[in-house]
């Protein structure tokens, strides 16, 4: 899942949780978080977990991507329950309850609230310099997308290296991403400058208003 | 798997907390350096860093785990351990938001990158010297960079859940009644679970080194390519 899709999702989603205050958002996502490291009764993270799932439902976001996008630390978790000796169940659900209600409580989130709503709270958390450089990585994502998108279709179009050959695929790899590694360095000079030409004075006032 | 994937409510409360206080720490100091140096210039780069390995984390790489590109290594190369630990911080805490590893856990993970940076950083500058290609040196430090910051990652999931009762929290009532101490006991009153540290070392090992060798051979293609393209790129010296 790209973060430019969830970027759309988030921007121009019609459901009823993108209409919902980011104010009111956090702070529950906060408090589902709280539960997750504080609890430990199953029946209590599993009905979290439920809550979770049912909101999911019956707002109008994209259920399967939600969803797919939330069980990615499951693979992790494997490795991890594995290595458990003694394994129960109930432990094995507590752990995995835990891990799901987190991750879907902020996916729903980034999912439903515009990113600079996002920034502008932890604008309140985090050091100035540091807001910042979360904004303009957020930002160069969008504008090195594109530099992405198309050197990986020319990667395509000038028929990529198969796998077969693998050392030859690598090569290719690398100094495609190296061409990549450059381009994206330019583009960071060339974004500095023209916020500078622009009164950039090492701060966005806007993220304090939000 | 240099970094940490669990998930939130796992790691012992006072491990994420004093994750996020190094981190804290690290904020003063580059807010100072920020501050007297007025290298605002360098924010810039530091965020198209975070970037470029938000962007290289998304080229999926076929294998049985869906394995992915971190670049944190190179960043270290590129920008430094000082900087690049900044994108680091972004990094994790925009993966944290989509569900990759827990949102307590981005202080570790950001000590743990940082590390792999610094690492790796100071090897290349070391290795450069002792190898005459560019190639091998890049590998090398990469490699070595890798396999440290992994078994940092083991050592702090095996620091952090030593006691594993507090993630489940299913002990004897019995023997707490009558004062003694005992090891963690699941309801049923079997034997305890307890966390194989060796088991989980083997896992890692089966799957992380295969990413340490892919993640180390296109980064060094990478900083082959820098070299011949942009040499001047690899001339950091870390401030």
């Amino acid at each position: 899942m790209k973060i430019t899709d969830i970027d759309y999702y988030a921007e121009y989603g019609k459901s009823r949780l993108n209409k919902i205050p980011a104010g009111i958002k956090l702070p529950a996502v906060f408090l589902v978080i709280a539960t997750v490291i504080f609890s430990s009764n199953i029946f209590v993270l599993g009905v979290l977990y439920l809550v979770l799932l049912l909101a999911i439902t019956f707002f109008s976001v994209p259920k399967l991507k939600i969803i797919k996008l939330s069980l990615y630390p499951l693979i992790f978790l494997i490795l991890f329950l594995i290595s458990i000796q003694n394994l129960t169940l109930t432990t094995a659900f507590i752990v995995i309850f835990k891990a799901l209600s987190a991750s879907t409580s902020l996916i729903l989130l980034v999912f439903t609230t515009n990113y600079i709503k996002i920034f502008g709270i932890l604008n309140r958390i985090l050091p100035g310099f540091m807001v910042n450089i979360l904004f303009l990585t957020y930002r160069s994502i969008f504008i090195l997308a594109k530099t992405l998108e198309n050197l990986t279709g020319m990667f395509k179009f000038r028929g990529k290296p198969c796998l077969k050959n693998p050392v030859l695929f690598l090569m290719t790899t690398g100094n495609i991403l190296g061409f990549f590694v450059i381009k994206s360095i330019q583009t960071g000079e060339n974004l500095y400058d023209a916020m500078k030409l622009r009164g950039y004075s090492d701060n966005f006032s806007y993220l304090k208003e939000k | 798997m240099s970094h940490i994937h669990i998930p939130d409510g796992i790691i012992a409360i006072w491990l994420w907390i004093f994750g996020y206080l190094i981190v804290g720490i690290y904020f003063l100091a580059m807010y100072k350096h920020f501050k007297t140096a007025a290298r605002h210039k360098k924010i810039a780069i530091i965020s198209v860093l975070g970037a470029l390995m938000l962007l290289s984390m998304s080229i999926p790489i076929p294998f049985a785990l869906p394995y992915h590109l971190n670049l944190s290594a190179l960043s270290g190369v590129l920008a430094g351990p000082f900087y690049a630990g900044l994108a680091i911080f972004c990094v994790v805490l925009i993966l944290a938001l989509v569900g990759h590893g827990g949102i307590t856990i981005v202080g570790l993970n950001t000590i743990v990158l940082t590390a792999e940076a610094a690492i790796a950083f100071l090897l290349f500058r070391l290795s450069r010297k002792i190898f005459k290609k560019i190639f091998p040196a890049a590998f090398i430090s990469v490699f070595i960079s890798l396999a440290i910051s992994t078994f940092l990652t083991v050592a702090i999931v095996y620091a952090g859940t030593q006691n594993l009762e507090y993630a489940t929290h299913q002990h004897c009532h019995k023997c707490e009644s009558c004062g003694h101490s005992h090891k963690f006991v699941n309801q049923a009153g079997k034997k305890p679970e307890t966390f194989d540290i060796k088991r989980f070392i083997t896992l890692i090992l089966i799957t992380g080194g295969f990413g340490w060798t892919l993640e180390s051979l296109i980064s060094a293609f990478i900083i082959s390519y820098i070299s011949r393209v942009k040499p001047d790129l690899l001339e950091n010296k870390g401030s």
